[in-house]
């Protein structure tokens, strides 16, 4: 480490990076260079308004493997916000790079040499490029001013240094930046990482958040100031990390980029806190992160309003709650673009299908928000569905950036236990990404479905092969008119076991018909068991032909015929035109009542079906508010 | 399996039924036939 004395103002500048060639005094705020053994100044550099991020110099990190140290950094502010970018020093001497931070997550990128690099000022967001072997989407365009710093600085930036850069976007998170810089472009790679990513140590306590001494965390901090148009106050909750917010009162857009709280727009957004479902500044524990939501925003497009509350966690970032028609989805940006198939998109574990295009714009909003919000703000919206899922690529095309984000439905009551609420409104109509409670109970009944239908199966195979039919008796008959209706009694035979019987019957009809009422008697108890026969064989010519209709045999079944010792009694009836007609009768015990298999099977089915059918409405209805039903 | 109590019990109950059923020769068909034979006061059904 050397040290230096400030040619300000004669404080002591301690320089622990070796790398680094200039740092800002802490007390007069000049940006002091070294050069060899001497030091100058070189203007000065804002000292950054407090904020609530939890890094700070001297916070280490670790990300593949690569140890780091930040040593300094930087503020960068732009039309719609700022970021940070740390000046991170690898260990073991091994250079440098730049972590950026925004909206809570980083990018740790290094300057890599590449030539034939395309001019930054020719790119367009959404523009696919090559760069050493690599696909890069472009994300996001724009010329950014240095409004302050802090610590040691491999360069010197000097206050209000503009540059103008893009942000690009590859596969597997990886995340790169082309920055024009005199004679071409300059080329930053590295990935995307989220505070647990990086394992950092050193860290800041975060006022309002960290545990205090007592390891209870503070109450919320806020800082308030004045509104511009109407004097009410207006309190930060994320201070340092937001850029607009929007007065309770009088509904004025305020830029809180910096302590000077301008107007951006004047009483346009007013509304009513007491319209919000989750106030602002109500803190929950939703999925293990403890939240505060900071932000609201009523947003519309052609057909329809709905409500985004913004949440903050110092470590975790900026997160929404999306909520239409009691419908809620926890939406999160993401780090990896999906990959882009005609009208579908894929995040690698499943594929999303578009649902709709719109644009939309900013009807209220309330509370404060990491980008300069505006009434005039306009965002074209794709949303791709993957229930419970939803993908929405937003472009804003006056900002020439392209953002992912990804959503997961959320049922209102673990929004109310998460935030301490009662009575949200209950779901109505079907949402876009609603999950479709039909399906995901045909997820569960397929299981036990499948078993029985294969075990009835079974069961009926094994039957059918151990019950065959077996002929216990068998007798020829003859009808007599003159015997008017006949009453005959077979011979006993002897049935063994509990079971099916059935009598078979055929006679002679020829344009004409018999009929048996049959009861099988049980000799030792009298018990009957009746059944009933007829036979009728019609036939003939017409004009179209020859015809015929009905059979001249039939069988009838008997069920749960104990065993014993039976007669068959027949009392038979014909055509008045018969005079006399032979018939057989056959008896015969066994088999099964194959309409039992098909009854139970049917039973079975009812509700899958009925499942099926309610699955399938609901997807229509989920469909019918797209222009891209399938 | 046993999301579904009420369904696997159905299940379980259908199973049941099938292997009752074909091991006494019983179908509620011929069961209600002769119950309506019998509400009808005989044997007898209705010839031609």
């Amino acid at each position: 480490m050397r040290s230096y004395d400030c040619p300000s103002c004669g404080a002591t500048l301690h320089f622990e990076s070796s790398i680094a060639v200039s740092a800002v005094c802490a007390f007069c705020r000049s940006l002091v260079v070294r050069r060899d053994l001497d030091v100058e100044t070189l203007g000065s550099l804002a000292q950054l308004p407090p904020d609530l991020s939890p890094l700070q110099i001297g916070t280490t990190g670790t990300l593949g493997g690569r140890g780091f140290r930040l040593a300094g950094r930087l503020r960068w502010q732009w039309a719609g916000g700022s970021w940070t970018e740390w000046f991170a020093e690898f260990a073991g001497g091994e250079g440098y790079g730049w972590l950026g931070e925004s909206q809570g997550f980083y990018m740790l990128t290094t300057s890599t040499e590449v030539s034939d690099l395309q001019a930054v000022d020719q790119l367009e967001a959404g523009q696919q490029l090559n760069i050493a072997g690599r696909n890069w989407t472009v994300i996001d365009i724009k010329t950014a001013t240095c409004v302050g710093g802090e610590g040691e600085l491999p360069e010197a930036v000097s206050q209000g240094k503009a540059r103008l850069a893009a942000d690009l976007q590859g596969s597997g998170g990886a995340f790169a930046s082309l920055e024009a810089v005199e004679d071409g472009a300059e080329f930053f790679v590295g990935r995307y990482a989220r505070f647990a990513d990086l394992n950092f140590g050193n860290l800041r306590a975060v006022p309002g958040w960290s545990p205090g001494a007592e390891g209870k965390r503070l109450e919320g901090v806020t800082t308030s100031f004045s509104c511009p148009n109407c004097a009410a106050p207006v309190e930060l909750r994320a201070a340092g990390l937001t850029m607009s917010a929007v007065c309770g009162s009088c509904g004025t857009i305020i830029d809180t980029s910096d302590q000077r709280h301008q107007i951006l727009e004047t009483a346009k957004l007013r509304l009513s806190a007491d319209r919000l479902d989750i106030p602002i500044g109500r803190r929950g524990t939703f999925r293990g992160t403890e939240y505060e939501v900071i932000g609201f925003v009523r947003r519309k497009d052609s057909y329809s309003t709905w409500s985004e509350y913004l949440l903050f966690n110092p470590w975790r970032g900026f997160d929404w709650l999306v909520t239409w028609g009691g419908h809620w989805s926890f939406v999160e940006r993401m780090l990896q673009p999906p990959n882009e198939q005609g009208n579908a998109v894929s995040d690698g574990s499943r594929s999303f299908r578009l649902f709709a295009r719109y644009e939309a714009a900013v009807s209220s909003a309330l509370g404060e928000f990491y980008w300069q919000t505006s009434t005039s703000e306009r965002t074209h919206v794709a949303d791709y569905i993957a229930p419970p899922y939803v993908i929405s690529k937003e472009t804003y095309p006056d900002l020439a950036e392209v953002t992912w984000s990804r959503g997961e439905y959320v049922s209102g009551k673990e929004i109310e236990r998460s935030f301490g609420l009662e009575d949200l409104q209950e779901p109505s109509g079907v949402y876009l990404n609603q999950p479709n409670p039909y399906r995901q109970k045909w997820s569960t009944l397929r299981l036990p479905l499948i078993a029985a239908i294969i075990l009835l199966v079974a069961l009926q195979l094994f039957f059918a092969a151990t019950s065959p039919t077996r002929e216990v008796f068998s007798g020829n008959y003859l009808f007599r008119k003159t015997d008017g209706e006949r009453v005959l009694a077979t011979d006993p035979f002897d049935l063994k076991g509990t079971g099916r019987v059935v009598v078979e019957s055929d006679a002679a009809v020829a344009n004409n018909w018999i009929g048996f009422d049959l009861a099988l008697v049980d000799e030792a108890t009298g018990k009957r068991f009746e059944q009933d026969i007829e036979l009728e064989y019609y036939y003939g010519r017409d004009s179209d032909g020859s015809w015929s209709e009905g059979k001249p045999k039939d069988v009838a079944s008997i069920g749960d015929v104990p065993p014993g010792r039976y007669r068959l009694v027949i009392t038979s009836s014909a055509d008045p035109n018969v005079t006399e007609m032979p018939f057989n009768i056959r008896v015969r015990s066994g088999g099964l009542f194959w309409s039992n298999f098909w009854m139970t099977l049917g039973l079975l089915l009812i509700f899958p079906l009925w499942n099926f059918f309610r699955a399938h409405s609901f997807e229509h209805e989920r469909w019918s508010d797209s222009d891209f039903s399938p | 399996m046993f999301r579904h109590p009420i369904y696997t019990a159905l299940c379980m109950a259908t199973c049941g039924y099938l292997l009752w059923s074909n091991a006494r020769g019983w179908t509620p068909f011929y069961f209600a036939k002769q119950q309506a034979v019998r509400a009808m006061g005989g044997p007898r059904f209705f010839h031609k």
